[in-house]
């Protein structure tokens, strides 16, 4: 059961997510990171919130979730990377940018966050059901029993899956060209 | 079996063979298929490398997304089990909570974790004390508070008394209550207010929001969260914080310390009032303005009004004296009893009879031209006065008292088209008919000025000066010039009120200069004045201050930001920071030089009290405001917090535009900071489209060499980059780097910040050496230029250890 991006619900659960991805950046302005731990934390009552308009399939709930969360950090990550790229007028955004080079966290690196984006686009279409195993493990962080139970699959096939989506995206990441 | 399959099958078989035997058997699979054997070759080849991030999770080990969705059924903190979200604020969240101790229900304060902090705990904390030094039917009650770990973070909460019931606005328009149910809401409002004044704290942030009605129709006063304990006497409360539309102006102002309880009184008298009119009071418009919903409009005309206007006063210190006072004079009121409070000011009236009759201010044009009249009509008697003294040199003595009589009438009428002048920009609004009407008679008058009066210079100056400043403020900017030009020519002599006055005009004519767009030509006066004014002792301080302010504004259009911070010191230092237009301006410079310092914390904070004082003192359109709005937008826009910089982003936009035109340099200069926003937010289709209208804006506009216009294009070239089209952004950079190369001096900071964003696109594009050699320019420009601290010096050095 692939999201609907374009449902009010999913529209929804991106709001809530991004504007807490919001303030945990503007607690932390003067670094400009993500606070992963904030995100999280904050992601649980956001959720709370949503669960309150109504009965929704659960299933259906984290799936959405992983994605709306897949979408915050790429575009985080984008927006970081434009302004790594580019530098503004008196150098202010190059000032700010080097904000971001100077206390960028350790784990998620934009640009491999956006070279991920941008692959699993791809291995969506090559198989939507391995593009969504790595959303909900890697965005959702579920284990694969739990995503086992959500794409109504075993566990051993969600193995399976995995090996082969991971190496099918480090290929694909690591053959494409970028400075790094 | 389609290709897929057999790449899995394969893939999944080769992993779980010994490695020395996958060759093996993938060519004995594989048969002839060169491309499948490849294929799964490399898939088998890319699994076995180390481990990769993929394998973590981006959100960190800990975060499951399906534990948050089971855990958001039940959500506990300390004895307590959230039910519901009922409040949702900036720092604070808030459930309707069962204690599992009683079963009862409470109101539950609980800190977001993403604005937890040593300092928020202690804050709430400090809110359960104050609460509960209180007890007032009208204040609901703090019943506990403490810490707790909620999912793992620790953070406080504060239980407070539940109140089911609807905030004041929402209750007295769903009930439509009468203004007698309306005020006896308030009365009791105001008293609980008193209350906590008394018991020694003020509320700080009193609005509708902030006031539950419950099923009973009682209101409760909530979120102390803004509370602070009084101090001694007045002066207590910090400026921070409060609802602007129910703030009082000295809160607004912020800046200095004020008194709390009389700010929490204005609170008072601004709900009551929105209550009666369904309007903020002082919002822009004039109260006068205000329409008053029908079923009060005759009732806020007369006594109430007074009461509620004497709440309302811009002065603490004639406002209404506490909400005790307020509260017994609605009590008066709804019993018929003659008020205490007083009749507004005389100055209050005043403003309030100039906006309630603009249709007579738009009048006023025919007036002002009358006395243009009489001032010309005045100076002929002079110069006749003149001749006669002179020809009727045995009859001097009459002659002297004709003089005298001639030079007192037309002083008079110079002082009376002063006076008027001032009155009427105090109250134009130039979006008006009226207003069209006086500008059209100004530049009639500018027109048909009589010819250079011999001898009479004086008043011909001071006609064109006049003038001038008025066709300003229409921004016919090119008239101004010329008015202000005709007058400085007419200006000599060496006393000191001449040289003054000489200084005055070469300032006015470089503001006016300034907003036509002429920076050089404006900075070639400032400096005129200057020399004037290191001539002369004489030249008086707000003269030299005005100067001053005036060169500091003009060099940081040159990015002269050393000389800018000098000078700004020595301005600080000789000046101090009287309040005023200057100051707010000041503010404004200080503010970008912080921004472009990377203290883009400092510069919000330091801004943020100067727009507020900006747009009650000047207003929303005058160029102060609008260029605070510009920049502090831009401070928040690179804070990353997008609501405020796209709030004051857009409305220094919209203003520009109205009052300087869309091709104004100043204008463009926003919509430069406006691409900048969209590309922050992610949104670079429409950054890139903005980004070209400032470019090409500028090129038109400035020069295509024009230093701005080569920032604009620089961003133009990121923005391109940005969205990976390379080649375009190639061609962009390269053109850029030819303009910057024959347009700036050899020194100048931008020339390494285009080869440092060339050598970063070639970097991307894996042209190595090339994009080595451009770092290594990009160093050899800045490197004796910056401090050796410089972030700009590390990240270029950073980006140049990228390369293999």
């Amino acid at each position: 059961m692939p999201p609907q991006e374009h449902s009010e619900l999913y529209a929804q659960i991106y709001e809530e997510i991004r504007a807490i991805a919001r303030r945990s950046m503007a607690g932390e302005r003067r670094s400009h990171t993500l606070q992963p731990t904030a995100l999280a934390h904050e992601a649980f009552l956001a959720l709370a919130r949503v669960r309150e308009q109504g009965p929704l399939e659960p299933t259906h709930v984290v799936a959405l979730a992983a994605r709306a969360i897949r979408r915050i950090l790429v575009n985080h990550a984008n927006a970081r990377l434009a302004r790594r790229r580019g530098s503004g007028a008196r150098g202010e955004t190059l000032n700010e940018e080097l904000h971001d080079q100077l206390s960028a966290p350790r784990g998620a690196d934009p640009l491999e966050l956006v070279a991920l984006n941008e692959a699993l686009d791809e291995l969506e279409r090559v198989d939507a059901r391995q593009a969504q195993l790595v959303e909900l493990r890697f965005f959702g962080g579920l284990a694969h029993e739990e995503i086992a139970r959500i794409q109504g699959v075993s566990a051993r096939t969600v193995d399976a899956d995995w090996a082969l989506a991971r190496a099918w995206l480090r290929r694909r990441i690591e053959g494409a060209s970028r400075p790094r | 079996m389609s290709r897929q399959s057999q790449i899995r099958a394969l893939f999944l078989e080769a992993l779980a063979a010994p490695a020395a035997a996958r060759e093996e058997l993938l060519r004995r699979a594989c048969g002839g298929d060169e491309d499948l054997r490849a294929e799964v070759e490399s898939l088998v080849a890319s699994h076995e490398a180390q481990e990769c991030f993929l394998d973590g999770g981006a959100l960190g080990a800990d975060f499951r997304v399906s534990e948050a969705l089971a855990r958001s059924d039940e959500l506990r903190i300390g004895p307590y089990l959230a039910l519901a979200l009922i409040g949702d604020g900036a720092s604070s969240l808030v459930y309707r909570a069962r204690d599992t101790r009683s079963g009862g229900e409470v109101a539950l304060k609980l800190l977001r974790p993403g604005a937890l902090s040593a300092q928020a705990v202690d804050d709430l904390l400090a809110e359960a004390e104050l609460l509960r030094g209180l007890e007032h039917p009208a204040i609901a009650r703090c019943l506990d508070a403490g810490r707790a770990s909620v999912h793992g973070a620790q953070t406080a909460y504060l239980a407070l008394e539940l109140v089911r019931g609807t905030t004041l606005n929402v209750y007295v328009r769903s009930t439509e209550a009468s203004t007698r149910q309306a005020l006896e809401l308030m009365v009791a409002v105001a008293r609980a207010a008193h209350h906590a004044h008394e018991r020694g704290c003020a509320h700080n942030d009193l609005k509708p929001d902030n006031i539950l009605v419950d099923g009973q129709g009682r209101p409760k006063l909530i979120d102390f969260g803004a509370a602070r304990p009084l101090r001694s006497g007045a002066d207590s409360a910090r400026p921070a914080g409060g609802t602007p539309r129910y703030s009082s102006p000295e809160r607004r102002r912020g800046g200095a310390p004020f008194d709390a309880v009389a700010s929490d009184v204005y609170s008072l008298g601004a709900i009551t009032w929105e209550l009666l009119t369904g309007e903020a009071p002082g919002e822009e418009r004039a109260a006068d303005e205000a329409r008053p919903r029908a079923a009060v409009a005759t009732e806020l005309r007369g006594e109430l009004e007074r009461v509620v206007r004497h709440a309302l006063e811009r002065d603490p210190a004639r406002r209404c004296p506490n909400a005790a006072f307020f509260a017994d004079e609605l009590e008066r009121w709804l019993a018929g009893v003659a008020v205490l409070s007083p009749r507004p000011s005389a100055a209050r009236r005043l403003a309030e009879f100039a906006r309630a009759n603009r249709a007579l201010v738009g009048g006023f044009a025919a007036t002002l031209l009358a006395l243009l009249a009489g001032v010309a009509g005045t100076s002929w008697a002079l110069q006749r006065a003149r001749e006669a003294r002179d020809a009727e040199r045995e009859q001097r003595e009459l002659a002297e008292v004709r003089l005298e009589q001639a030079q007192a009438a037309r002083e008079r009428a110079v002082q009376g088209a002063h006076f008027l002048g001032q009155l009427f920009r105090q109250f134009s609004d130039r979006s008006r008919d009226g207003a069209e009407k006086v500008e059209a008679a100004l530049v009639e008058a500018a027109g048909a000025l009589p010819p250079a009066l011999e001898g009479a210079d004086e008043v011909q100056l001071a006609l064109h000066h006049s003038l001038g400043v008025a066709l300003a403020d229409f921004g016919r900017y090119e008239l101004t010039v010329e008015q202000l030009e005709r007058a400085l020519a007419l200006a000599g002599g060496e006393r000191e009120e001449q040289l003054e006055r000489r200084a005055i005009l070469l300032l006015d004519i470089a503001a006016a200069q300034t907003l036509r767009g002429d920076q050089l030509a404006a900075l070639e006066r400032i400096d005129q004045a200057q020399r004037l004014a290191d001539l002369h002792a004489s030249i008086s301080a707000p003269t030299r201050l005005r100067c001053a302010v005036a060169r500091a504004s003009a060099l940081i259009e040159r990015g002269s930001a050393e000389e800018v911070r000098a000078l700004v010191a020595e301005i600080r230092a000789q000046h101090g920071y009287a309040p005023g237009p200057l100051s707010l301006s000041l503010a404004s410079i200080e503010g970008r030089l912080l921004i472009d310092d990377g203290r883009v914390q400092e510069a919000i904070e330091g801004m943020t009290p100067a727009l507020a004082a900006a747009r009650e003192q000047l207003g929303e359109r005058h160029d102060v405001t609008l260029g605070l709005l510009n920049n502090l937008g831009s401070a928040w826009s690179q804070a990353e917090d997008f609501a405020p910089a796209e709030e004051l982003l857009a409305a220094a936009l919209e203003g520009r535009t109205k009052v300087l035109g869309e091709r104004h340099p100043e204008t463009l200069q926003t919509l430069h900071n406006f691409a900048s926003l969209r590309r922050r937010q992610g949104r670079l289709e429409e950054a890139l489209v903005l980004q070209e209208q400032a470019a090409r804006g500028r090129a038109e506009v400035l020069g295509p060499l024009h230093p701005r216009t080569l920032l604009s294009r620089n961003n133009y070239a990121s923005q391109l980059q940005a969205l990976g089209r390379f080649p375009e952004a190639l061609v962009e950079l390269r053109g850029l780097l030819a303009s910057a190369e024959v347009a700036l001096p050899e020194r100048h900071w931008q020339r390494g910040l285009y080869r440092r964003n060339l050598a970063v696109l070639l970097h991307e594009m894996g042209e190595h050496a090339e994009a080595r050699a451009n770092y290594e320019a990009c160093l050899e420009l800045w490197v004796p230029q910056f401090r050796p601290d410089d972030p700009r010096l590390a990240d270029v050095r950073h980006l140049l250890s990228l390369l293999p």
